[in-house]
C-alpha cells in the first residue's frame, strides 16, 4: 500500500471537509455521516433531517466487573450458578436472571454476547481493552470509544459536545484521545453537572457579553481580510460553539424533564444519570456514557448484585423503553460492559473473583440484531463452547453497528492511522 | 563517510550549481532565499511590515509578545538593518534560552507526566544549554548517552528514565525525535503504509536500546540507568514469517560491528543484587556516539528540518517524523544546504536560528500575492519536460527495485547458509551460560554475605562502644545491680556478635574458596565458544556482505524513489496551477460568451419593440377602417332604410292607382275615378324615379361597403401577421434570456472554482515557503502573550529580580560582565518558574495529550469557554497594568496606540482608533469594564491567537 502525502497542506484538508464541504455531499468520512460544516447553519431544515439520522452509541460502563452469572447467562441449579432463579424474557427461550426483571421485558430489543473471552484479569487493563478495542502496549495509547465515535460520527459544525462522560464527580476533559487529539475527548458532567465555565460569569450581563463578542467579530474581520485559513476557521467558530452551547445549557440538566419523568427514573444518582442520558442523547449527542459502580464483589457478590442491580434495572429498562418509543433506537447503540466479568467459582466470602475467559457484553439499538444471542458457555459457565469473542471483535462491532466502515483509516495530520486493529473483525452474527 | 547521496534531478543540480558559485562570503541566509527562489513554482508574498516581523520573531525566539514601548521602539526606528539588531538582541537575553528549553522540552518529552527527573530540573538543563549555545550533537549526545549518575548530566537522562526505559517506547521516540521517522508501525511487520519504513528499520535502533534498564539505587533514593550486556533483538514478521536477529543498525545505514567478551568478562559492573550494571561495551553509549558524529545523513536532517518547521512554521517535511522516499521536501536543495551548513557550522543552534531569521523565506507575509499570470503561464511551459523526467526517473527507480529484490534474495540464502554456524555457536554461549551460572549464583551469596558482614561489623563496633562505656560506669557505680547486669549482656551480646560476624566471614571465606574450581569450570568453556565464534564470524563474512550490498541497493533504490517523488510533487504543483489557469481562462471564456449572449439579446429585445410599433399601427389601420366599415354600414342602412320607405309608398301609391283602375273598369268612365286613376299615375311616376334614385344610391353604397369590408379583413390579416411576428420575436427574447441565465450561472461556477483553486494555490505556496503560513501559539506562548499583552507580568520581573536579589545583589556582579549576565539567567528562571502556575490550565486546554505529537492545531468550545467565562483572562484584562495604562488616557489616538501595540503589536487603523472610541463613549458609566472588554475582544482574537 502507498501512503500519499502529496495532497499537502492539512489546513486544506480541514477546510474542505470542516467549513466548506457541502451538506449533500456529505463528507461521508471514515464511513460515517458526517453533518458538514457550517452548511448545518444556513441550511437548517436538511441539517434536521440528516440529524435524524445521526447514528448515537450509549455505553453503560459497570464499573468492577458485572457477574454475568447474575446477568445476562444465569446457571441456575449449577454448582457455580449461585442462588438465584432465571427468569424468561420477552424473547421466547432467552432467559436472564431474575435480578433483572424489568429488563427481562425489553430483550427483544436488546442482543447478548454469552461468549467474551478478553484473557485480561486486571481492572485497569481490563477496561482499557474493552473501550479500545486493543490491548495495551506501551509504546502507543489508542483512543477510546467514545473519542472514536466522535471522531467518526459527531456533527462537526455542532455546538455541542460529541463525547461525554457522566461520572460521579469532577469536571474538565477526559484524556483518552491519544493520538485523535483533545478535540475528541469527553467533557465530563460531573455527577450530573453541566460543563465547566458554561455559565457566563456575573461580572458580564448578556448585553456586556454580545457587545464584546461583536467586538472581537470585527476584530477577526478585519483581520482574516487578509489571510484566512482552516485553521483561523476552526479558531473563531470554537466560540461560535461556546456561544451555542451557553445558549443550550438546558441540554445538560435532567431537572428540566417531566417530573413524572423523573419519578419513573428514580431519584438516585444513576437514575438521573439515565434521565440525563436520554435527554442528551435527544438533543444530539453522539457518544454517551454512563458509570454505574461498584460490582468489584469479591465478597457477598448475591446480596451486593440484588443491591446494585436492583438499582440499575429498572432505569436501564425505562432507558430502552423511552428510546424505542421516541424511535431513537434504531440510529442509537445501547451497550452495557464491564472490564470483566465474575468467576464461575464462589469463594469462601460468597464472592466472586475476575474472570474474562467466559462472560457476558450485553448490546442493542443501532444495527444490532433484535433478540440475538451469540455464543454460549459451557453448563457450569467456565469456559466458553461456542462463537468465541474478544474485546476486538466487539470493538469493531460496537462502531459497524452505528455505519462505521472499520477497515478505513483516520487522518490524523497527514499521518494515516487505521480506526480499529486491522488484525480483527466484526462480528456478522450480531448485525441485523 | 557520509552515505551516497541521492541522484540530483538535472535540474536541482543546475541550482546546486548557481548555488555552489556563489561567493563564498554570501551568508547562509541569502543562499537559502535564492534557493527557495530558484525552486519556486508559485509566486512569493511580499516582505512582511516591522510590526508583524517583530511580533513574528519575538513570538518564535522569545515565546512572547513584545511590550507597548518595545514595539514603539522598534517601529519608531529608522535604522536600515534593525531587523538583525533585534534577532542578535533576541538570541543573546537570557529569554532565549528559557523560551527553546521550552521548545526543547515539548519535542523531546511531548508533555510526558514526570518520573524521575522534574520539569524545573530538565528545563533549566536544557537553559544552560541554549544560554550557553551547547551544540545540538553534542546535546543529544548527552540526552542519549547521560545515565543520570553524575549530577550535572542526570537531567539529560530524563528522556529514557522518564520513559522507563520501556524499548518500544524508547525506539518509537528515538525514532521520531532523533531521525524524523515514526517506525512504530513497522514493530510486528514492515510498516504497512509506508513502503520505505522496514521492520528491521525498527530493530535496528530497538537493538541500540533494548538492554538498557532502569535501576532504583535505593542508596541514593534515585532511579539511574544500567545496561545488560546481553539481550537479543529479534524479530519476526507477522505478515511474511521472516525473521532473524539484528545487531544494532542506524536508519539509512548497515548493522555495526561490535567487539565481543565473554559471558562473565562482559561487565565493569556486573548485574548482582544492588549493583547497577554496567556493560564494558554499551550499546547506547554506541547510538550515542554514531547518531551525534556527523555522519548520520537521516540524524542531521531530522533536526535541520525541525529547526526549520520551528522557525517557518512547518518542516520542509511534513510531518518532522515521517521523512521516507514518498514524502518528499517541499525544497529539496534548501533542505541539503540548511543540513549540511548546520553541520559545517557544528551544530550551532544559535547561528542557524539566527540565519533562518534574517531570511526573506522567514520574513515573507501571510498574505497571498494577487498578480500570478507569468507563474501561471511558466508552469504551463514545464509540463511535459517534467512529466518526461519524472517517467524516466520512476523507471529508473523501478529497475532498482528488482536489485532490491535481487539483494534480498540473496541475503536470506546466505543468512541461511549461516544457520548451522550460528546454532554452533549459540549452543556454545549456552553452554557457557550453563557454566556461568554457579559462578554468578555464588557472587550473589557473596554478595549477599559480605552486605551482612557489613551490617553485623557494624554492630559488633556499636556494641562494642557500648561495652567500653557501660564498664567505665560499673567502674563509677561498683554496687549498682543493674549496671553490672547490663554490662554482662552487653558482653554477652559482644560475644554473640563476635560469633556471629566469625561466622560470616568464614562462610565468605569458604565459599570464596569454593569459586576457583567453578570459576575454572566456566574457563574451560570459553574455549569452544570462543572458537565457535570465530568460526561463526568466519562464516558470517558472506551475509555482511550480502547484508551490505543489500543496504547499498536499498539505499539506492530509495534515493532514486525520492528523486522521483520529488519530479512528481513538482509536476503536481505545475498541474494545480495549469488547472488554475484554465479555471481562469473558462471565467474569461464565460465572461465573453456572457457579453455576446447580451448583445444578442438587447437585439432581441429591440427587435420585439420595433415588430411592436409595426403591430400598434397595423392595429391602428384596423381600427381605422374598422370605423370606414361602420360609416359605410351606416349610410347603406340609411339608403336601405330610405328606399325601403320610398318602396312602401311606391307601393301603396301602386296598389292604389291598381285598385282605382278595377273600380273604374267597373264604372267605366267614372270622372272622379277617372281623374283620381289619372292623379295617381301622375303621383306615381315621380315616385318611382325617387325610387330608383335611392336604389341606385344604395347600389353605390352596398360596393362601398363591400370595399371597406375587404378593406378590413386585409388590416386584419396585417395585423394578424404582425402579431405572430411579434410573438415569435418576444419568445426569442425569452430564449435569449435563459441562455444568459445560463451562462451567468456558468460563470459563477467557474467564479467558485477559481475561488477554491485559489484556495489550493494559496495552501501549497505556504507549504512551499513563498507564503507565511499561520502557525499556533504553543500553550506556553499564548499564556505567557497573554501575561504580557494585559501587563499581568509587569510586577512580576521586579519580583523575581527582587528574589534574586536575596542571594546574588546586582551590586556585587556590577563590575563583571559574565556574573551580570548569569545573574540576568537567574531572574528569568525564577520568572519563568513563578509563572508556572499561569501557564499550567492553558497546557490541559491547549496542548494534546502526553507522548502525542505537540503540534497539531485543534480548537474546542471548551477552550472559548475558558477564556469567556472563567477568571483567568477577564481578571488579567481587568487587573493587569494595561487596564491601568488605558484608564487614564483620555485621546482616542493614545488609547487606542497603547491599547492596539500592548496586544496586538501595531498601530490600530482609523477605524479601529474610531471603534475603541466610540464604544468607550457608549458606557461612560463603566469605562473600566469597557477597557476590560475591548482588552477581552482583541487577545481572543484570531490575530492574536496565530502567529503571524
Amino acid at each position: 500500500m502507498r501512503c500519499n502525502y502529496s495532497c499537502g497542506s492539512m489546513d486544506h484538508l480541514m477546510a474542505r471537509r470542516q467549513f466548506l464541504g457541502a451538506l449533500t455531499t456529505g463528507a461521508v468520512a471514515a464511513g460515517g455521516i458526517t453533518v458538514g460544516g457550517l452548511s448545518v447553519l444556513t441550511q437548517p431544515a436538511a441539517a434536521a433531517e440528516l440529524a435524524k439520522q445521526q447514528k448515537r452509541v450509549m455505553v453503560f460502563n459497570m464499573h468492577g466487573g458485572l457477574s454475568q452469572m447474575e446477568s445476562w447467562d444465569p446457571k441456575p441449579g449449577a454448582p457455580t450458578g449461585g442462588p438465584f432463579r432465571a427468569i424468561p424474557t420477552s424473547v421466547p427461550g432467552t432467559h436472564i436472571c431474575e435480578l433483572l426483571p424489568e429488563t427481562a421485558k425489553q430483550m427483544h430489543r436488546l442482543a447478548i454476547v454469552r461468549s467474551v473471552d478478553t484473557s485480561e484479569d486486571d481492572h485497569g487493563k481490563g477496561a482499557y481493552m474493552m473501550l479500545t478495542g486493543r490491548r495495551q502496549t506501551p509504546a502507543n495509547d489508542f483512543p477510546r470509544l467514545g473519542a472514536v465515535t466522535a471522531k467518526a460520527l459527531a456533527p462537526e459544525a455542532s455546538g455541542l459536545p460529541g463525547h461525554i462522560q457522566i461520572t460521579a464527580g469532577g469536571g474538565g476533559r477526559t484524556n483518552d484521545s491519544a493520538y485523535l487529539g483533545p478535540k475528541y475527548a469527553g467533557v465530563i458532567m460531573g455527577n450530573g453537572q453541566p460543563p465547566q465555565n458554561s455559565a457566563r460569569p456575573e461580572a458580564i450581563n448578556q448585553a456586556a457579553d454580545e457587545q464584546r463578542n461583536q467586538l472581537r467579530r470585527a476584530a477577526n474581520e478585519r483581520f482574516l481580510i487578509r489571510r484566512r485559513t482552516a485553521l483561523t476557521d476552526a479558531y473563531t467558530y470554537s466560540y461560535e460553539q461556546a456561544q451555542q452551547l451557553m445558549a443550550q445549557r438546558d441540554v445538560f440538566d435532567a431537572t428540566k424533564e417531566s417530573e413524572q419523568d423523573q419519578a419513573r427514573y428514580g431519584k438516585h444518582d444513576f437514575g438521573r444519570h439515565c434521565l440525563l442520558a436520554r435527554r442528551l442523547l435527544e438533543n444530539g449527542i453522539t457518544y454517551v456514557q454512563v458509570s454505574h459502580s461498584n460490582y468489584d464483589t469479591h465478597n457477598e457478590n448475591f446480596n451486593f448484585h440484588i443491591e446494585q442491580l436492583g438499582e440499575f434495572d429498572s432505569p436501564f429498562a425505562t432507558f430502552v423503553g423511552d428510546l424505542a418509543d421516541r424511535g431513537m433506537l434504531e440510529s442509537t447503540l445501547i451497550v452495557v460492559l464491564s472490564e470483566f466479568g465474575r468467576t464461575p467459582n464462589i469463594n469462601h466470602l460468597y464472592g466472586r473473583d475476575h474472570w474474562s475467559k467466559s462472560w457476558s457484553v450485553l448490546m442493542g439499538g443501532a444495527g444490532v440484531k433484535p433478540g440475538a444471542v451469540i455464543g454460549k458457555t459451557n453448563a457450569n459457565g467456565t469456559e466458553v463452547t461456542d462463537a468465541k469473542v474478544d474485546h476486538a471483535n466487539l470493538f469493531h462491532t460496537y462502531l459497524q453497528a452505528v455505519g462505521v466502515d472499520t477497515s478505513k483509516s483516520f487522518d490524523v495530520d497527514g499521518r494515516p492511522i487505521p480506526i480499529a486493529d486491522p488484525s480483527s473483525k466484526g462480528i456478522p452474527e450480531l448485525l441485523a | 563517510m557520509l552515505p551516497p547521496r541521492f541522484v540530483l534531478p538535472f535540474g536541482l543540480m543546475l541550482f546546486c550549481l548557481t548555488a555552489s558559485v556563489l561567493p563564498a562570503a554570501e551568508s547562509l541566509s541569502v543562499r537559502i532565499d535564492s534557493l527557495v527562489e530558484a525552486d519556486q513554482v508559485g509566486p512569493v508574498a511580499a516582505v512582511a511590515g516591522d510590526a508583524e516581523f517583530l511580533r513574528r520573531v519575538t513570538l518564535d525566539l522569545h515565546g512572547i509578545v513584545p511590550t507597548s514601548a518595545e514595539a514603539r521602539a522598534f517601529l519608531d526606528d529608522a535604522s536600515p538593518n534593525k531587523r538583525e539588531i533585534l534577532v542578535d538582541r533576541l538570541l543573546s537575553s537570557p529569554r532565549y534560552a528559557v523560551h527553546m528549553a521550552s521548545v526543547f522540552d515539548v519535542m523531546l518529552m511531548e508533555r510526558r507526566p514526570d518520573k524521575h527527573v522534574t520539569t524545573p530540573d530538565w528545563q533549566k538543563y536544557l537553559q544552560a544549554a541554549f544560554q550557553n549555545n551547547v551544540p545540538f550533537d553534542q546535546l543529544a549526545r548527552e540526552i542519549l548517552s547521560s545515565d543520570g549518575v553524575d549530577p550535572t548530566l542526570r537531567p539529560a537522562a530524563k528522556f529514557f528514565l522518564d520513559r522507563d526505559a520501556e524499548p518500544n517506547i524508547m525506539t518509537r521516540d528515538v525514532g521520531r525525535i532523533f531521525f524524523g521517522m515514526d517506525l512504530q508501525c513497522a514493530q510486528c511487520h514492515d510498516h504497512p503504509l509506508v513502503d520505505h519504513y522496514l521492520q528491521t528499520d525498527y530493530y535496528g535502533l530497538y537493538a541500540f536500546m533494548n538492554r538498557t534498564v532502569v535501576f532504583a539505587d535505593e542508596a541514593a533514593k534515585k532511579s539511574v540507568l544500567g545496561e545488560k550486556s546481553d539481550g537479543e533483538a529479534s524479530y519476526k514478521s507477522v505478515f511474511t514469517q521472516d525473521a532473524g536477529h539484528i545487531r544494532p543498525q542506524l536508519p539509512g545505514e548497515n548493522e555495526i560491528d561490535e567487539p565481543r567478551f565473554r559471558q562473565g568478562e562482559d561487565y565493569v559492573a556486573p548485574p548482582l543484587p544492588g549493583v547497577r550494571p554496567v556493560p564494558k561495551y554499551s550499546r547506547r553509549a554506541k547510538l550515542a556516539e554514531l547518531a551525534t558524529n556527523g555522519a548520520n545523513r537521516q540524524f542531521n536532517l531530522n533536526i535541520a528540518n525541525r529547526l526549520w518547521g520551528h522557525m517557518m512554521g512547518r518542516g520542509l517535511v511534513h510531518p518532522v517524523d515521517l521523512h521516507h522516499p514518498l514524502n518528499p521536501p517541499t525544497h529539496p536543495a534548501v533542505l541539503d544546504l540548511v543540513t549540511s551548513e548546520f553541520v559545517a557550522m557544528k551544530y550551532d543552534l544559535r547561528r542557524l536560528l539566527r540565519e533562518l531569521a534574517l531570511t526573506q523565506t522567514y520574513q515573507r507575509s501571510i498574505e497571498p500575492p494577487t498578480e500570478l499570470t507569468p507563474q501561471l503561464a511558466a508552469a504551463a511551459g514545464q509540463i511535459p519536460g517534467l512529466t518526461a523526467e519524472y517517467s524516466s526517473l520512476k523507471g529508473v527507480a523501478g529497475e532498482s527495485q528488482k536489485l532490491v529484490e535481487a539483494a534480498q534474495t540473496e541475503f536470506k540464502a546466505a543468512r541461511a547458509a549461516l544457520a548451522t554456524a550460528e546454532a554452533a555457536w549459540r549452543a556454545t554461549e549456552t553452554a557457557v551460560t550453563a557454566a556461568k551460572k554457579p559462578v554468578d549464583d555464588l557472587l550473589t551469596a557473596i554478595a549477599k554475605l559480605q552486605k551482612d558482614a557489613t551490617a553485623k561489623q557494624a554492630a559488633v563496633t556499636a556494641i562494642a562502644e557500648a561495652v567500653g562505656k557501660s564498664t567505665e560506669a560499673g567502674k563509677l557505680l561498683p554496687n549498682d545491680k543493674d549496671v553490672a547486669g547490663a554490662v554482662a549482656t552487653l558482653t554477652a551480646k559482644q560475644t554473640q556478635l563476635a560469633g556471629e560476624l566469625a561466622g560470616v566471614q568464614k562462610s565468605i571465606a569458604d565459599q570464596t574458596a569454593a569459586m576457583p574450581p567453578i570459576q575454572s569450570k566456566l574457563v574451560e568453556a570459553y574455549v569452544p565458544a570462543d572458537a565457535a565464534y570465530s568460526a561463526y564470524v568466519e562464516a558470517r563474512k558472506p551475509v555482511d556482505a550480502a547484508k551490505a550490498n543489500l543496504i547499498t541497493v536499498w539505499n539506492r533504490h530509495k534515493a532514486e524513489t525520492l528523486a522521483a517523488a520529488i519530479r512528481k510533487k513538482r509536476l503536481e504543483a505545475d498541474e494545480a496551477h495549469v488547472a488554475f489557469l484554465s479555471t481562469l481562462e473558462s471565467v474569461a471564456k464565460t465572461k465573453a460568451e456572457i457579453d455576446l449572449r447580451k448583445t444578442e439579446l438587447a437585439a432581441a429585445v429591440s427587435a420585439v419593440e420595433q415588430q411592436q410599433l409595426d403591430v400598434n399601427s397595423k392595429v391602428n389601420a384596423v381600427a381605422e377602417v374598422e370605423k370606414a366599415v361602420v360609416e359605410a354600414r351606416k349610410l347603406l342602412d340609411e339608403s336601405k332604410a330610405m328606399l325601403a320607405e320610398k318602396q312602401t309608398v311606391v307601393q301603396a301609391v301602386t296598389d292604389a292607382f291598381a285598385k282605382t283602375e278595377f273600380a273604374l273598369q267597373k264604372i267605366p268612365g267614372d270622372v272622379e275615378l277617372t281623374s283620381a286613376v289619372q292623379k295617381l299615375k301622375e303621383r306615381l311616376e315621380p315616385l318611382v324615379k325617387e325610387a330608383t334614385v335611392l336604389e341606385q344610391t344604395m347600389t353605390g353604397r352596398t360596393s362601398a361597403m363591400t370595399e371597406v369590408e375587404s378593406k378590413l379583413s386585409a388590416a386584419k390579416l396585417a395585423m394578424s401577421t404582425a402579431s405572430t411576428e411579434l410573438t415569435n420575436r418576444q419568445h426569442l427574447v425569452g430564449e435569449k434570456t435563459a441562455v444568459l441565465n445560463r451562462t451567468t450561472e456558468g460563470l459563477r461556477d467557474a467564479e467558485l472554482a477559481v475561488a477554491s483553486g485559489r484556495e489550493k494555490l494559496v495552501d501549497q505556496w505556504t507549504v512551499a515557503s513563498g507564503v507565511r503560513s499561520l502557525k499556533q501559539l504553543s500553550p506556553e506562548q499564548l499564556a505567557w502573550a497573554l501575561m504580557q499583552s494585559t501587563g499581568v507580568l509587569d510586577p512580576q520581573r521586579p519580583a523575581a529580580d527582587a528574589e534574586i536579589e536575596k542571594t546574588v545583589p546586582k551590586a556585587s556582579v556590577a563590575n563583571d560582565a559574565a556574573l551580570a549576565k548569569s545573574r540576568d539567567v537567574r531572574v528569568e528562571q525564577q520568572l519563568n518558574e513563578a509563572m508556572r502556575g499561569n501557564v499550567t490550565p492553558f497546557v490541559s486546554l491547549y496542548a494534546a495529550s502526553a507522548g502525542q505529537p505537540q503540534d497539531d492545531f485543534f480548537a474546542t468550545p471548551d477552550q472559548a469557554l475558558f477564556v469567556a467565562n472563567a477568571g483567568t483572562v477577564i481578571g488579567w484584562a481587568s487587573g493587569g497594568t494595561l487596564s491601568q495604562r488605558l484608564a487614564p488616557l483620555t485621546d482616542a489616538k493614545a488609547f487606542a496606540d497603547e491599547l492596539y501595540l500592548s496586544t496586538l503589536t501595531r498601530y490600530p487603523s482609523e477605524i479601529e482608533v474610531n471603534e475603541a472610541a466610540q464604544y468607550l463613549a457608549s458606557r461612560p458609566a463603566e469605562r473600566p469594564q469597557a477597557i476590560r472588554e475591548l482588552i477581552w475582544s482583541l487577545v481572543t482574537s484570531a490575530e492574536f491567537r496565530f502567529n503571524h
